[in-house]
């Protein structure tokens, strides 16, 4: 199994599941089947030898926000069968948009990218036979702390911004999703853990009364 | 070939192994029991009585704030592994930063403990 | 190529079959250890001391018929509990039970593990809704919540871990406590672990949402025979995945007590054997022991208590690790 008919398996499995998931009727079988995308990406990313982007991939696209998905589907119970849609308008609109995918991705594949092996020879004149150079192996930083030298040093800024996403993220979730309603009791948790036991019982002598 | 194809693979066979096994599993005993399913075995469980209706409840939004909590959290774990790896390289630049990005995300969790997103589930 | 694959086939067969016979009298394990501790003695009839009771458990499991519900999603109802038990067995590739005993070295074991155990709460999900059961849906829904809210501190309780050892590989880690095991200066840390794994498992005091008293049985309430008898196996073996994660992160994996003369005796497969078993053991004490949390204080306590504790202690242990120049 070389790397190329994996890379073509797992493509092909990735293109068929995309189809999938927008073609068919029931929304979980569609999130079912993006699913299936993700983890064939994570494989494609994985022959790449980018290990912790593929796990990255998998914990967080598969873990969290295909969870996320998931959740929200099986609880609406969205019935797709009785809408009636015009095919032919959407048609005319589907292929114009591909056309103009089409002309980018051309357009980009235009450029002159070279890519490199590990020892500066370009890969489209590779044709040394594979060795294993274990000292390379173990010297050159693995995927892992290759971007983590980077990422908090170099491009901090941009991993600064991330964090105001994921705090845009948090704050506009409770502000499109919380009703408050006011006067509601709930229960102090804090309240009934610091309860004093000497308090709570009172000795009332009925006789007096 | 990478020299990771050698681990990666094992973990391939090692699924397809335990896929086979677990297929297996429940195969055999579809197989070799007498399968007889009347009206009563195959409905739904509630109790003794028939369902009343069909089985998705209303929307509960508390299940899909845990969940964007849990994608925003896993996020910010994500991005702590690769720090805490090479934290022994980076000059004291780079620990700042990352404290600086737990510090923005504290005070995001502070607003949601204020707000009651946390509470009762 | 073929014969790799073929040592391979019987290197994976040497980790399932003693796993799933592990699991099996894990289970009778608890139910002689719980009897124990309410005084009474357990299951001791069908074998001598009641060893043969998990093959008849077995065999009467096997033996009920298959009920697929009529309004259930035929191929997700059946794929829920093979992606549970699937799940549970593949974690098993990573761990390692001896220097060098390890089936795929991975130099991201951590992240592999979390990757896993990420993808259990599929398993739950789909068997919850594809029961088509109102019951089944809403424990499945709460338990995924469950499972979902402590991953979040297992995750940070992991970089404290990270960054004491400095590698993502679980051999590495295991190797870099050889002068200290982490549950030394990291113990309150441990102390969360372990509460927070008995929550990821579903496992007693945190098994509302598999109550049998409340939601009889939760999500897998249509499940009988070997649909049943997979998620009962998967549920084990996680729990049993997750003990032995505890001794490779905290108690130090196969190494022994003190490097000196008699405790080197012992192999140290048997070392990780034996830490992995008072783990377990502690499982079962701790179900025997405490009354159930409620749904609400269990969430309480997952996000209000242990995360920003475990955030907390990332800063301390990287603040204090960064001034002193320790870091490996």
């Amino acid at each position: 199994m070389t790397s190329t008919t994996l890379f073509w398996i797992f493509s092909i499995i990735s293109l068929i599941s995309a189809c999938m998931v927008v073609s068919l009727s029931n929304a979980v079988y569609s999130v079912l089947f993006l699913i299936v995308v993700f983890c064939n990406t994570a494989s494609i990313l994985l022959l790449l030898g980018a290990e912790f982007l593929s796990f990255l991939f998998l914990i967080v696209y598969v873990g969290a926000i295909a969870v996320l998905f998931l959740f929200v589907v099986m609880m609406l119970n969205v019935k797709i069968d009785g809408v009636k849609i015009n095919y032919s308008t959407i048609f005319l609109i589907g292929i114009l948009i591909s056309l103009i995918l089409l002309i980018q991705i051309w357009t980009a594949l235009q450029l002159d990218i070279e890519a490199y092996d590990n020892i500066g020879v370009p890969l489209s004149q590779n044709n040394f036979p594979t060795i294993i150079s274990w000292i390379q192996e173990n010297e050159l930083p693995s995927n892992t702390e290759s971007i983590g030298l980077i990422l908090y040093t170099s491009y901090s800024l941009v991993f600064i911004m991330c964090a105001f996403i994921l705090l845009l993220a948090m704050i506009g979730s409770i502000v499109l999703t919380m009703n408050q309603r006011s006067g509601v009791k709930t229960q102090q948790i804090t309240l009934q853990l610091y309860r004093n036991q000497n308090k709570v019982v009172r000795f009332i002598d009925l006789r007096k009364n | 070939m990478n020299v990771l194809y050698n681990e990666y693979s094992a973990i391939l066979t090692f699924f397809a192994v335990a896929f086979l096994i677990s297929l297996i599993i429940l195969i055999l005993s579809y197989i070799l029991n007498p399968q007889q399913s009347d009206q009563e075995k195959v409905s739904a469980y509630e109790c003794g009585f028939n369902p009343f209706d069909d089985a998705r409840a209303t929307f509960d939004v508390r299940f899909y704030l845990v969940a964007i909590l849990f994608l925003i959290f896993d996020l910010e774990v994500s991005f702590l592994f690769p720090w805490s790896l090479v934290l022994g390289q980076l000059p004291s630049f780079g620990f700042w930063s990352m404290v600086a990005f737990l510090a923005i995300l504290t005070l995001g969790f502070i607003y949601e403990w204020k707000k009651g997103a946390l509470e009762w589930e | 190529m073929f014969y790799n694959i073929a040592i391979n086939i019987i290197k994976v067969l040497t980790i399932i079959v003693p796993l799933l016979i592990a699991v099996a009298y894990m289970t009778l394990a608890e139910r002689k250890v719980m009897a124990a501790m309410q005084r009474r003695k357990g299951p001791n009839v069908v074998g001598i001391f009641g060893l043969l009771q998990p093959l008849a458990d077995g065999l009467k499991l096997f033996s009920k018929e298959t009920i697929l519900p009529s309004s259930a999603n035929i191929f997700i109802f059946l794929a829920a509990p093979v992606l549970t038990f699937l799940l549970a067995l593949l974690a098993w590739c990573v761990l390692p039970l001896d220097e060098g005993k390890v089936f795929s070295d991975l130099n991201i074991g951590v992240l592999y593990i979390l990757a896993v155990s990420s993808l259990g709460v599929y398993g739950i999900i789909t068997a919850g809704w594809s029961s088509n059961s109102k019951y089944a849906f809403l424990g499945a829904l709460r338990s995924a919540a469950q499972m979902v809210s402590y991953e979040v501190s297992i995750g940070l309780i992991l970089i404290n871990i990270l960054l004491c050892a400095g590698t993502l590989n679980l051999t590495q880690i295991v190797l870099a406590q050889q002068n200290m095991w982490y549950i030394i200066p990291l113990f309150p840390i441990f102390i969360m672990f372990y509460i927070s794994i008995l929550a990821e498992t579903n496992r007693a005091p945190f098994d509302l949402p598999e109550a049998e008293a409340e939601l009889v049985a939760g999500y897998n309430v249509e499940y009988s025979a070997m649909g049943f008898a997979l998620f009962f196996l998967g549920e084990y073996a996680n729990m049993i995945l997750m003990c032995s994660l505890t001794t490779i992160f905290f108690f130090g994996g196969w190494l022994p007590l003190v490097n000196m003369l008699p405790f080197y005796w012992i192999p140290p497969v048997l070392w990780f054997g034996l830490k992995t078993t008072l783990l377990l053991f502690g499982f079962i004490w701790v179900r025997a022991a405490f009354p159930r949390y409620r749904y609400d204080q269990l969430m309480r306590l997952g996000w209000k208590i242990f995360l920003p504790l475990s955030l907390g202690w990332v800063l301390l242990v990287s603040g204090i690790l960064f001034s002193f120049d320790w870091l490996p």
